[in-house]
Protein backbone atom coordinates (compact mmCIF):
# COMPACT_ATOMS: atom_id res chain seq x y z
CA UNK A 1 0.00 0.00 0.00
CA UNK A 2 2.59 2.58 1.06
CA UNK A 3 4.54 1.66 -2.37
CA UNK A 4 1.65 2.55 -4.23
CA UNK A 5 0.33 5.36 -2.69
CA UNK A 6 3.67 7.32 -1.62
CA UNK A 7 4.81 8.51 -4.97
CA UNK A 8 1.68 10.08 -5.31
CA UNK A 9 1.45 12.09 -1.96
CA UNK A 10 5.59 12.86 -2.85
CA UNK A 11 3.95 14.41 -6.34
CA UNK A 12 1.89 16.68 -4.13
CA UNK A 13 3.92 17.40 -1.74
CA UNK A 14 1.72 16.58 1.37
CA UNK A 15 0.09 13.49 2.55
CA UNK A 16 -0.34 11.33 5.54
CA UNK A 17 0.17 7.93 6.04
CA UNK A 18 -1.19 6.02 9.29
CA UNK A 19 0.05 2.26 9.88
CA UNK A 20 -1.08 0.57 12.87
CA UNK A 21 1.00 -1.83 15.22
CA UNK A 22 -0.18 -3.36 18.94
CA UNK A 23 1.68 -3.03 21.95
CA UNK A 24 2.54 -6.50 21.23
CA UNK A 25 5.11 -5.49 18.56
CA UNK A 26 7.21 -3.55 22.01
CA UNK A 27 6.22 -6.02 24.57
CA UNK A 28 6.55 -9.21 22.76
CA UNK A 29 3.57 -11.76 23.42
CA UNK A 30 4.13 -15.58 24.20
CA UNK A 31 2.60 -17.90 21.75
CA UNK A 32 1.93 -14.82 19.68
CA UNK A 33 5.94 -14.58 18.13
CA UNK A 34 4.43 -14.01 14.19
CA UNK A 35 1.97 -11.16 15.15
CA UNK A 36 4.58 -9.44 17.64
CA UNK A 37 7.09 -9.70 15.03
CA UNK A 38 5.23 -8.28 12.31
CA UNK A 39 4.05 -5.50 14.41
CA UNK A 40 7.28 -4.58 15.42
CA UNK A 41 7.75 -4.39 12.34
CA UNK A 42 5.25 -2.05 11.42
CA UNK A 43 6.70 0.36 13.81
CA UNK A 44 10.58 0.11 12.43
CA UNK A 45 9.13 -0.12 8.17
CA UNK A 46 7.15 3.03 9.44
CA UNK A 47 10.34 5.02 10.77
CA UNK A 48 12.33 4.35 7.82
CA UNK A 49 9.65 5.31 5.76
CA UNK A 50 8.89 8.72 7.56
CA UNK A 51 12.47 9.58 7.03
CA UNK A 52 12.47 8.28 3.19
CA UNK A 53 9.18 10.74 2.71
CA UNK A 54 10.16 13.69 4.89
CA UNK A 55 11.35 15.71 2.65
CA UNK A 56 8.24 15.84 0.36
CA UNK A 57 6.13 17.23 3.32
CA UNK A 58 4.53 13.26 3.57
CA UNK A 59 4.32 12.27 7.09
CA UNK A 60 4.45 8.56 8.13
CA UNK A 61 3.15 7.57 11.94
CA UNK A 62 2.17 4.56 14.02
CA UNK A 63 -0.55 3.69 16.17
CA UNK A 64 -0.26 1.18 18.52
CA UNK A 65 -3.65 0.16 19.88
CA UNK A 66 -3.91 -2.07 23.02
CA UNK A 67 -6.75 -4.65 23.60
CA UNK A 68 -9.80 -2.86 21.75
CA UNK A 69 -13.48 -4.20 21.94
CA UNK A 70 -13.26 -4.18 18.07
CA UNK A 71 -16.18 -7.15 16.65
CA UNK A 72 -13.62 -9.69 15.52
CA UNK A 73 -12.12 -9.87 19.36
CA UNK A 74 -15.68 -9.41 21.31
CA UNK A 75 -16.51 -12.73 19.18
CA UNK A 76 -14.15 -14.23 20.66
CA UNK A 77 -14.82 -13.12 24.05
CA UNK A 78 -17.18 -11.51 26.07
CA UNK A 79 -16.49 -7.66 26.95
CA UNK A 80 -17.19 -9.14 30.68
CA UNK A 81 -14.57 -11.57 30.24
CA UNK A 82 -12.18 -9.03 28.34
CA UNK A 83 -12.37 -7.01 31.43
CA UNK A 84 -11.53 -9.78 34.22
CA UNK A 85 -8.00 -10.85 32.47
CA UNK A 86 -7.02 -6.83 31.45
CA UNK A 87 -8.67 -4.51 34.02
CA UNK A 88 -5.71 -5.06 37.24
CA UNK A 89 -3.26 -4.34 34.23
CA UNK A 90 -4.44 -1.35 32.91
CA UNK A 91 -4.52 2.60 34.99
CA UNK A 92 -7.93 3.59 33.39
CA UNK A 93 -9.63 0.31 34.03
CA UNK A 94 -11.11 -0.74 30.77
CA UNK A 95 -10.14 -1.91 27.42
CA UNK A 96 -10.41 0.28 23.98
CA UNK A 97 -12.64 1.24 22.36
CA UNK A 98 -12.36 2.01 18.28
CA UNK A 99 -13.22 5.45 18.85
CA UNK A 100 -10.26 5.75 21.46
CA UNK A 101 -7.94 4.58 18.97
CA UNK A 102 -10.17 6.93 15.79
CA UNK A 103 -9.37 9.90 17.81
CA UNK A 104 -5.56 9.33 17.70
CA UNK A 105 -5.78 8.25 13.71
CA UNK A 106 -7.46 11.79 13.56
CA UNK A 107 -5.42 13.70 15.04
CA UNK A 108 -2.70 12.41 12.95
CA UNK A 109 -4.38 13.70 10.25
CA UNK A 110 -4.83 16.98 11.48
CA UNK A 111 -2.68 20.42 10.45
CA UNK A 112 -2.41 20.23 14.29
CA UNK A 113 0.10 17.18 14.40
CA UNK A 114 1.96 18.65 10.95
CA UNK A 115 5.35 18.37 12.62
CA UNK A 116 4.85 14.75 14.03
CA UNK A 117 6.57 12.13 11.75
CA UNK A 118 8.17 8.38 12.55
CA UNK A 119 6.38 8.22 16.18
CA UNK A 120 4.62 5.59 17.75
CA UNK A 121 1.52 6.69 19.34
CA UNK A 122 0.36 4.14 21.96
CA UNK A 123 -3.11 4.17 23.07
CA UNK A 124 -4.13 1.74 25.89
CA UNK A 125 -5.09 3.07 28.60
CA UNK A 126 -1.81 2.70 30.37
CA UNK A 127 -1.53 -0.91 30.04
CA UNK A 128 2.08 -0.39 28.33
CA UNK A 129 4.15 2.69 28.93
CA UNK A 130 6.92 2.48 26.66
CA UNK B 1 -14.56 24.47 21.09
CA UNK B 2 -12.98 21.47 22.75
CA UNK B 3 -12.23 22.75 26.73
CA UNK B 4 -15.19 24.88 27.07
CA UNK B 5 -15.97 26.28 30.89
CA UNK B 6 -12.41 23.29 31.57
CA UNK B 7 -10.21 25.21 33.95
CA UNK B 8 -6.68 24.82 33.18
CA UNK B 9 -3.47 25.78 34.58
CA UNK B 10 -0.34 26.65 32.96
CA UNK B 11 3.29 26.61 34.65
CA UNK B 12 5.81 28.42 32.80
CA UNK B 13 2.46 29.95 30.29
CA UNK B 14 4.00 33.58 30.22
CA UNK B 15 6.57 32.91 27.06
CA UNK B 16 7.37 30.13 24.45
CA UNK B 17 5.07 26.65 24.82
CA UNK B 18 3.92 27.70 27.72
CA UNK B 19 2.26 30.84 26.49
CA UNK B 20 1.19 29.57 23.22
CA UNK B 21 -0.82 26.16 24.94
CA UNK B 22 -2.27 29.09 27.36
CA UNK B 23 -3.51 30.90 24.27
CA UNK B 24 -4.51 27.61 22.68
CA UNK B 25 -6.39 26.53 25.18
CA UNK B 26 -8.30 30.23 25.98
CA UNK B 27 -9.66 30.08 22.08
CA UNK B 28 -10.76 26.29 23.07
CA UNK B 29 -12.80 27.75 25.72
CA UNK B 30 -11.08 27.25 29.07
CA UNK B 31 -10.46 29.24 31.55
CA UNK B 32 -6.83 29.51 32.20
CA UNK B 33 -4.23 30.28 35.31
CA UNK B 34 -1.06 31.86 33.65
CA UNK B 35 1.29 31.04 36.21
CA UNK B 36 4.95 31.84 35.93
CA UNK B 37 8.24 33.30 37.43
CA UNK B 38 7.76 36.17 35.42
CA UNK B 39 4.64 37.56 37.31
CA UNK B 40 4.43 40.63 34.85
CA UNK B 41 4.58 38.51 31.78
CA UNK B 42 2.22 36.34 32.86
CA UNK B 43 -0.09 38.66 33.78
CA UNK B 44 0.35 40.23 30.12
CA UNK B 45 -0.58 36.60 28.45
CA UNK B 46 -3.86 36.61 30.36
CA UNK B 47 -4.76 40.27 29.23
CA UNK B 48 -4.40 38.87 26.15
CA UNK B 49 -6.50 35.86 27.03
CA UNK B 50 -9.44 38.26 27.97
CA UNK B 51 -8.92 40.30 25.03
CA UNK B 52 -9.74 36.98 23.18
CA UNK B 53 -12.95 37.05 25.58
CA UNK B 54 -11.79 34.09 27.81
CA UNK B 55 -11.35 34.24 31.05
CA UNK B 56 -7.56 34.28 32.73
CA UNK B 57 -5.98 35.24 35.51
CA UNK B 58 -1.99 35.80 35.93
CA UNK B 59 -0.20 34.91 39.01
CA UNK B 60 3.61 34.94 39.95
CA UNK B 61 4.93 31.40 41.16
CA UNK B 62 8.14 29.61 41.84
CA UNK B 63 7.28 26.27 40.72
CA UNK B 64 10.74 25.06 42.20
CA UNK B 65 8.97 26.12 45.49
CA UNK B 66 6.43 24.38 47.98
CA UNK B 67 5.00 27.47 49.95
CA UNK B 68 4.80 29.11 46.00
CA UNK B 69 3.20 26.79 44.56
CA UNK B 70 0.96 26.25 47.38
CA UNK B 71 0.03 29.87 47.17
CA UNK B 72 -0.34 29.86 43.53
CA UNK B 73 -3.22 26.59 43.79
CA UNK B 74 -4.76 28.19 46.54
CA UNK B 75 -5.34 31.90 43.92
CA UNK B 76 -6.43 29.32 41.23
CA UNK B 77 -9.16 27.87 43.36
CA UNK B 78 -10.32 30.73 44.60
CA UNK B 79 -10.34 32.40 41.24
CA UNK B 80 -12.14 29.21 39.21
CA UNK B 81 -13.16 26.45 42.15
CA UNK B 82 -11.78 23.75 40.48
CA UNK B 83 -9.20 22.44 38.03
CA UNK B 84 -8.77 20.19 34.90
CA UNK B 85 -6.13 20.43 33.24
CA UNK B 86 -2.53 20.91 34.58
CA UNK B 87 0.36 21.75 32.16
CA UNK B 88 3.43 21.57 33.67
CA UNK B 89 5.82 23.45 31.04
CA UNK B 90 7.78 25.78 33.71
CA UNK B 91 11.12 24.95 32.98
CA UNK B 92 15.66 25.88 32.60
CA UNK B 93 18.01 24.82 29.98
CA UNK B 94 20.75 26.68 31.46
CA UNK B 95 23.36 26.86 32.05
CA UNK B 96 25.82 24.77 30.12
CA UNK B 97 28.41 22.99 31.51
CA UNK B 98 30.23 19.43 31.29
CA UNK B 99 29.84 17.06 34.32
CA UNK B 100 33.03 17.67 36.15
CA UNK B 101 32.82 21.36 35.72
CA UNK B 102 28.66 21.58 36.69
CA UNK B 103 28.16 22.97 40.65
CA UNK B 104 25.81 20.93 42.71
CA UNK B 105 23.97 24.37 43.33
CA UNK B 106 23.48 24.83 39.34
CA UNK B 107 22.45 20.99 39.60
CA UNK B 108 20.13 21.31 41.99
CA UNK B 109 18.32 24.15 40.55
CA UNK B 110 17.70 22.49 37.35
CA UNK B 111 16.57 19.37 39.08
CA UNK B 112 14.07 21.35 41.34
CA UNK B 113 12.62 23.13 38.60
CA UNK B 114 12.58 21.39 35.93
CA UNK B 115 11.12 18.09 38.04
CA UNK B 116 10.24 19.07 41.49
CA UNK B 117 7.88 21.74 39.89
CA UNK B 118 6.34 18.64 38.79
CA UNK B 119 5.93 16.77 42.13
CA UNK B 120 4.77 20.06 43.97
CA UNK B 121 2.32 21.10 41.24
CA UNK B 122 0.90 17.15 41.20
CA UNK B 123 0.99 17.22 44.53
CA UNK B 124 -1.26 20.67 45.23
CA UNK B 125 -3.87 19.61 41.78
CA UNK B 126 -4.18 15.82 42.40
CA UNK B 127 -6.46 16.02 45.42
CA UNK B 128 -9.29 18.08 43.56
CA UNK B 129 -8.97 16.25 40.54
CA UNK B 130 -9.34 13.34 42.59
CA UNK B 131 -12.78 14.33 44.20
CA UNK B 132 -13.47 15.54 40.61
CA UNK B 133 -13.04 11.83 39.45
CA UNK B 134 -11.71 13.85 36.25
CA UNK B 135 -8.60 15.62 35.37
CA UNK B 136 -5.64 15.73 32.56
CA UNK B 137 -1.86 16.30 33.66
CA UNK B 138 0.40 16.65 30.43
CA UNK B 139 4.23 17.74 31.17
CA UNK B 140 6.46 18.91 29.22
CA UNK B 141 9.87 16.94 29.02
CA UNK B 142 12.44 16.95 26.24
CA UNK B 143 14.00 14.74 23.84
CA UNK B 144 16.94 15.30 24.92
CA UNK B 145 15.85 13.15 28.42
CA UNK B 146 15.93 10.32 25.58
CA UNK B 147 19.26 10.85 24.28
CA UNK B 148 20.75 13.31 26.91
CA UNK B 149 23.07 15.73 25.35
CA UNK B 150 26.72 16.40 26.34
CA UNK B 151 27.16 19.80 28.20
CA UNK B 152 23.57 19.62 29.79
CA UNK B 153 23.53 16.31 31.94
CA UNK B 154 21.65 17.80 34.12
CA UNK B 155 18.85 19.32 31.43
CA UNK B 156 18.63 15.53 30.73
CA UNK B 157 18.21 14.02 34.27
CA UNK B 158 15.43 16.19 34.77
CA UNK B 159 13.63 15.84 31.43
CA UNK B 160 14.08 11.99 31.83
CA UNK B 161 13.22 11.90 35.06
CA UNK B 162 9.88 13.41 34.39
CA UNK B 163 9.22 10.92 32.01
CA UNK B 164 9.39 8.50 34.48
CA UNK B 165 7.30 10.46 37.21
CA UNK B 166 4.70 10.90 34.88
CA UNK B 167 3.85 7.13 34.81
CA UNK B 168 3.72 6.83 37.66
CA UNK B 169 1.62 8.96 38.68
CA UNK B 170 -0.42 7.65 35.85
CA UNK B 171 -0.53 4.15 37.53
CA UNK B 172 -1.59 6.02 40.89
CA UNK B 173 -4.30 7.80 39.69
CA UNK B 174 -6.10 6.28 36.35
CA UNK B 175 -8.79 4.66 38.78
CA UNK B 176 -9.68 8.38 39.56
CA UNK B 177 -9.87 8.96 35.56
CA UNK B 178 -7.04 11.60 35.70
CA UNK B 179 -4.75 11.08 32.55
CA UNK B 180 -1.16 11.94 32.96
CA UNK B 181 1.20 12.09 29.89
CA UNK B 182 4.33 13.93 28.84
CA UNK B 183 5.57 15.50 25.55
CA UNK B 184 8.90 15.35 24.24
CA UNK B 185 9.40 18.62 22.29
CA UNK B 186 12.66 18.47 19.75
CA UNK B 187 14.25 21.60 19.47
CA UNK B 188 11.68 24.47 18.91
CA UNK B 189 11.78 28.09 17.54
CA UNK B 190 11.86 29.31 21.04
CA UNK B 191 14.25 32.15 23.44
CA UNK B 192 15.69 28.58 25.21
CA UNK B 193 17.92 27.38 22.48
CA UNK B 194 19.20 31.11 21.59
CA UNK B 195 20.53 30.92 25.23
CA UNK B 196 23.76 29.31 24.25
CA UNK B 197 23.88 29.29 20.29
CA UNK B 198 23.41 32.00 18.37
CA UNK B 199 20.45 32.82 15.58
CA UNK B 200 22.01 31.10 12.71
CA UNK B 201 23.14 28.08 14.58
CA UNK B 202 19.47 28.24 15.89
CA UNK B 203 18.05 28.54 12.67
CA UNK B 204 20.23 26.24 11.19
CA UNK B 205 19.39 23.47 13.88
CA UNK B 206 15.74 23.75 13.08
CA UNK B 207 16.34 23.64 9.48
CA UNK B 208 17.92 20.04 10.01
CA UNK B 209 15.13 18.20 10.39
CA UNK B 210 13.85 15.54 8.21
CA UNK B 211 10.12 17.24 7.58
CA UNK B 212 10.99 20.76 6.17
CA UNK B 213 8.92 21.97 9.01
CA UNK B 214 10.78 24.42 11.51
CA UNK B 215 8.87 23.66 14.88
CA UNK B 216 7.18 26.16 16.59
CA UNK B 217 5.97 26.70 20.41
CA UNK B 218 2.13 25.66 18.48
CA UNK B 219 3.31 22.80 17.44
CA UNK B 220 3.90 21.35 20.49
CA UNK B 221 0.69 23.51 21.82
CA UNK B 222 -1.36 21.53 19.68
CA UNK B 223 -0.20 18.37 20.81
CA UNK B 224 -0.81 19.17 24.54
CA UNK B 225 -4.16 20.39 23.73
CA UNK B 226 -5.03 16.89 22.08
CA UNK B 227 -4.17 15.06 25.40
CA UNK B 228 -6.07 17.62 27.21
CA UNK B 229 -9.16 16.91 25.08
CA UNK B 230 -11.81 14.49 25.13
CA UNK B 231 -10.64 12.44 22.22
CA UNK B 232 -7.44 11.80 24.54
CA UNK B 233 -9.28 10.28 27.25
CA UNK B 234 -8.05 6.48 27.08
CA UNK B 235 -4.18 8.27 26.80
CA UNK B 236 -1.50 7.50 29.63
CA UNK B 237 1.36 7.09 30.48
CA UNK B 238 2.58 7.57 27.45
CA UNK B 239 5.96 10.28 26.12
CA UNK B 240 5.44 11.72 22.65
CA UNK B 241 7.72 12.66 20.88
CA UNK B 242 6.94 16.14 18.62
CA UNK B 243 10.29 16.75 16.67
CA UNK B 244 9.46 17.06 12.99
CA UNK B 245 10.95 13.53 12.69
CA UNK B 246 14.23 14.40 14.64
CA UNK B 247 14.38 11.10 16.12
CA UNK B 248 11.86 8.36 16.69
CA UNK B 249 11.65 6.21 19.62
Amino acid sequence: MCREVAPIMQKQKSGRILNTASNYGVTGSALRAPYAAAKAGIITFTKSLALELAPDNVLANTVAPGPTDTPRVMEKESAEARNQRWWPNIPLGRTALPQDLAEMYFFLTTPESAAITGQTFHVNGGLVMP
Amino acid sequence: MRLKDKVAVITGGAQGIGRATALMMGREGARVVVADLQGEKAQSVANELQGMGAQAIGIAVNVASESSVKQMAKAAFERFGRVDILGNIAGIYYPKAAVVELSEEDWDRTIDINLGSNFLCCREFVPAMRKQKSGRIISVASGIGHYGMRQFSHYAASKAAIIGFVKSLAREVGADGITVNAICPGSANTSMPRQHRSEEEVMERLRSTPLPHILEPEDIASSILFLASDAAKFITGQSYNINSGNYMF
